[in-house]
């Protein structure tokens, strides 16, 4: 059987840190997450543990199952994106109080949450997809 | 162990670990560097014990439904802590509610004639029925006019967006005290975010009594 390729971890990882990252950014920070920034934790979170357990039972599918999370979740990211950019209308209703179009936080004059997203997701289809289509199938 | 299992425990203690790290060492909501000048303003609306050392300062938004929610939880502490507590309102309309800064407007055309309060609860109790329409003006005066307000003095502050500025320096004072959601509330300087229950509001302003 194969081994494990780097860009599995690697996916797995930028999961794990995203989830601990938006976990700091709400509970430490006191940030409040926004009705779509929950709709991409759904996606980014199961992740951690869909990932973890197609590594460690060395999961033939792992991509299969991993691909459409990242997918989906990239793009709401990305609507999230184009919606604090104002690109496009909000259809999403603030139920909380937290606008989702509102720039709560930016790193070094760029990076706000929603684009730390964003960049999270692409990286994670990035590596799933160079795993595939280098290391193919498991067994 | 397994190969793989042995990877991700040591690359899952990495991050947690730095995750540890960052929570204590990087934490950015230490009550110590918000300005509490920021927090009450002479233009600030306040009720309650108004010499008290003990204050609740709420950032909120008349069209945001979370408010909305507050809003009989708020009415419950003030009746029970109005003679303890001082209570104070701050603008902070959200750019998604289109109606939110001309309600904002309305209370304080309210304000100037005594009745900031009256109007205050008004638009929380009749949210759903101005949120949506396209010019909630009239309705606002209707409002005005049930509170035994001067309706055309009224109108006419409303009209010319009187208290505009009052209100986006109230936005300002909330984004620089870390307002970034609505409600929030600061019980003495001390941040909450979000519709606060009414059991961990009361506790919150009994730790802060009994101190």
């Amino acid at each position: 059987m194969k081994k494990t390729s780097w860009y599995l971890y690697a996916a797995w990882a930028m999961a794990l840190i995203a989830t601990v990252t938006s976990l700091y950014l709400s509970d430490v920070a006191k940030i409040p997450p926004c009705n779509l920034c929950w709709y991409q934790r759904i996606f980014m979170y199961p992740l951690v543990i869909i990932l973890g357990v197609g590594i460690a039972s060395r999961d033939a599918l792992i991509h299969k199952y991993a691909m459409p999370f990242a997918l989906l979740g990239g793009l709401v990211a990305l609507y999230h994106n184009l919606l604090q950019w104002k690109l496009v209308p909000s259809v999403v209703e603030c139920s909380i109080g937290v606008p989702c179009d509102q720039v709560q936080a930016v790193w070094f004059g760029l990076f706000t949450i929603p684009l730390l997203s964003l960049i999270a997701f692409i990286l994670l289809l990035i590596f799933l997809i160079i795993d595939k289509k280098m290391y193919g199938a498991r067994v | 162990m397994a190969r793989e299992f042995k990877i991700l425990l040591g690359l899952g203690a990495i991050v947690v670990a730095g995750g540890v790290l960052l929570a204590i060492y990087a934490n950015p909501n230490s009550p110590t560097t918000i300005d509490e000048s920021k927090l009450v303003t002479a233009s600030s609306s306040v009720r309650g014990n108004t010499g008290s050392s003990v204050t609740v300062v709420e950032f909120a938004d008349f069209q945001c439904p979370a408010c909305g929610v507050a809003h009989p939880i708020n009415q419950r502490v003030y009746d029970e802590y109005k003679d303890k507590v001082k209570f104070v309102y701050r603008h902070f309309p959200l750019s998604t509610h289109r109606n939110a800064p001309v309600a904002a407007e309305a209370a304080e055309a309210a304000k100037a004639q005594g009745k900031f309060w009256e109007m205050h609860d008004k638009l929380f109790e009749t949210q759903k029925e101005w949120s949506d329409l396209a010019d909630p003006r009239d309705k606002f005066a209707e409002y005005a006019g049930s509170l035994g307000l001067n309706v055309e003095t009224f109108k006419a502050d409303v009209q010319a967006n009187k208290y505009a500025r009052l209100i986006s320096q109230d936005y300002a004072d909330g984004e620089s005290v870390r307002v970034n959601a609505t409600p929030t509330y600061y019980i003495n300087g001390k941040k909450f975010a979000g519709v606060l229950p009414y059991d961990q509001f009361v506790d919150e302003i009994g730790k802060v009594i009994e101190k």
